[in-house]
């Protein structure tokens, strides 16, 4: 057999070896190969050897259905036979060949024919190109993109690729799932038609306008109601993000949503319960101030108009008694204001704090004049926030300053603000009493006390309502203090 | 001295009796029909002639059955009483109140006092707020 091809290859030489074409065959950079009707390598020159790992001699002994990866071959000879019968003029096709060492190796094949003067078929021309390269990369690109798309599948988040003028091109597994529908149902749709955003007409076209802002580079964010699984409503937290290409054009969108439907009934339980304390509270304190003003009010027709027929003792109960009633008086006040801040849905304004202070300066002018006291403060901001409880905060704090002082001491207050980014940062320091370290944590509970009425009258509830304040102005509260030495509260107002 | 007549509805006992008492400290000369529900309140003023008419209405806001609102317009729709002054006192300062109130045109809208010391100056009040020309 291998004797019968050599005589046939000497006599008929399919390649002059010495001519310029057959260098140029020879050392081609790609593998090249002449092969007879049969498919039997009849010419190969170094390169083909080299993808192979055949020699010459080994090669002319083969077919190239010898060396084919049996599941190419069928595809191969198809193209062969459609070669030969003229019905094309040349193919081009992926597949594997069998190495020498057995390893399977990817190759570009293309397939042209040459033809015998009398038109008969002469040769098939192979041009063979080592891809295995390129499929190995290839290969591991599509890991990746199995790994990426399993990522996009299996995430909580709901996820979906547009393209800049809002078509939907992808959505995950979860984003169809929670809708029930399939991609078939949605893809090439404008995404604001996709049944998703069908729950409302102002749904879809704020979605519509969001998708010409992200186009134009904006990212665009926001809580929305959408339709999941049997057109439930659910609460999500949405948003676009814009891909930019090299040139810093919007390339693609990218839009993503979490489910939030827990978040948002706890929340609105939350505020239920809260409008309910806040309800309770106003209510109780209205109803309670209505026998505590006829307790009071007969106590002190009782004082002022029987005293007389009342010996020492009785004047002394009633006194008690018109005393508690106006304690409890303040409580309920005070327990009122706090009720209030809950509710407190004023928008945000200037708030000069030099003016706040001259205000409370005025307010407690009596106060600071019988105490000699000392107020002292240099530049201050106008800062954004809400005037009334903001004159509150700085009306209780500077209290506190003024009232808890050793008898006779002269209360010295400053006040100070540093800018800390974003945020304001007071202080308002006295040289009174102070509080012990073990304390410091609970003062700003409500209803705290740590002195007596008889020392320092007070309802416990002045810290409290500073705390409140201050959290709704997106601020932190807390207290410095030595025992006897004095007090510093420090808390913080967000810039808005 | 004329004696005033003052028409108090106002279904809190207590409040009546500390009315009562602290217009008596003030030494005007007076008559109060005090009343407990705006019912009673709209039945008697219905009754009177024109010239029973009191001088001023002292009127509560959260009162039973029919409020303090109802009264006002009955009063208001009457064309015998259409002109009669009347005197809001409510137990609290609250917006809302003093808006809904303002449509039936009060002499006065006063917050209820929180004790006995602010009685002289809600007839202090109320005195201003007497016709002219019956306070000589």
């Amino acid at each position: 057999m291998s004797k019968k091809l050599s005589t046939e290859h000497k006599l008929k030489p399919a390649i002059e070896l010495n001519s310029e074409f057959g260098n140029s065959f020879q050392f081609a950079a790609i593998g090249m190969a002449l092969v007879n009707q049969d498919g039997r390598w009849i010419a190969v020159n170094t390169s083909l050897c080299k993808i192979l790992g055949y020699s010459e001699e080994e090669l002319q002994s083969l077919t190239f259905q010898d060396i084919t990866h049996p599941d190419d071959l069928e595809k191969d000879l198809e193209f062969a036979k459609q070669l030969i019968n003229r019905e094309i003029d040349s193919y081009q096709i992926e597949k594997r060949y069998i190495k020498k060492s057995d390893q399977p190796i990817w190759i570009n094949l293309t397939g042209t024919a040459i033809w015998n003067e009398d038109g008969s078929f002469r040769y098939f021309i192979a041009q063979i190109q080592d891809i295995s390269l390129r499929k190995e990369a290839l290969e591991r690109l599509a890991d990746r993109e199995r790994l990426f798309r399993s990522i996009f599948n299996s995430t909580f988040q709901f996820i979906g690729f547009l393209d800049k003028d809002g078509v939907l091109q992808e959505a995950n597994q979860t984003a169809l799932d929670f809708a029930g529908i399939k991609l078939e149902d949605v893809a090439g749709k404008y995404f604001w038609d996709c049944y998703w955003w069908q729950i409302s007409k102002e749904t879809q076209e704020k979605l519509k306008y969001s998708v010409e802002r992200a186009a134009k580079g904006e990212f665009v964010a926001y809580e929305v109601e959408v339709w999941g699984r049997n057109q439930v409503p659910s609460t999500i937290v949405f948003n676009l993000k814009p891909v930019f290409n090299a040139e810093n054009n919007v390339l693609a969108l990218i839009a993503e949503g979490r489910l939030i439907q827990d978040i948002v009934e706890t929340r609105n339980e939350l505020i239920q319960k809260n409008q309910e304390l806040e309800q309770f509270t106003s209510i109780a304190s209205h109803d309670l101030r209505e026998p505590l003003r006829m307790m009071k009010s007969f106590g002190e027709l009782l004082q002022r108009n029987y005293s007389q027929k009342l010996d020492e003792k009785g004047i002394k109960y009633i006194n008690m008694m018109v005393g508690a009633t106006r304690r409890m008086g303040n409580l309920i006040e005070d327990l009122l204001r706090y009720s209030r801040l809950g509710n407190d849905l004023t928008p945000l304004e200037e708030v000069s704090v030099a003016d706040l202070l001259s205000e409370i300066k005025g307010l407690y002018g009596e106060l600071i004049d019988e105490k000699n006291a000392t107020l002292r403060y240099g530049n201050l901001p106008v800062i954004q926030g809400r005037r009334l409880p903001l004159q509150l905060l700085f009306q209780n704090l500077i209290g506190n300053a003024l009232k808890y002082q050793a008898p006779g001491n002269l209360p010295l207050i400053s006040i100070e603000v540093e800018d800390v980014g974003s945020f304001w940062k007071f202080s308002i320091a006295d040289n009174g009493i102070g509080i012990d370290k073990k304390y410091l944590e609970d003062v700003f509970s409500l209803f705290k006390r740590l002195h007596t009425n008889q020392e320092y009258p007070g309802t416990g509830l002045g810290l409290s309502l500073c705390k409140k304040i201050v959290y709704q102005h997106g601020g932190e509260i807390w207290i410095e203090s030595e025992f006897g030495k004095g007090s510093t509260v420090y808390f913080t107002i967000k810039k808005q | 001295m004329k004696t005033y007549t003052f028409l108090l509805i106002e279904d809190n006992e207590g409040d009546v009796l500390l009315m009562s008492e602290a217009l008596e400290e003030s030494g005007i000369p007076f008559r109060l029909i005090g009343l407990q529900t705006g019912q009673e309140a709209i039945d008697k003023i219905n009754q009177f002639d024109q010239s029973e008419l009191p001088d001023l209405v002292i009127l509560d806001i959260n009162l039973p059955v029919k409020n303090g609102f109802e009264v006002m317009r009955e009063i208001r729709n009457n064309p015998k009483t259409a002109a009669l002054p009347v005197m809001i006192l409510s137990t609290s300062s609250n917006q809302e109140d003093r808006r809904k109130a303002g449509q039936f045109q009060p002499k006065l809208f006063y917050t209820k006092p929180s004790d006995f010391g602010e009685f002289p100056a809600l007839v202090e009040a109320i005195v201003s707020i007497l016709p002219k020309e019956l306070e000589k």
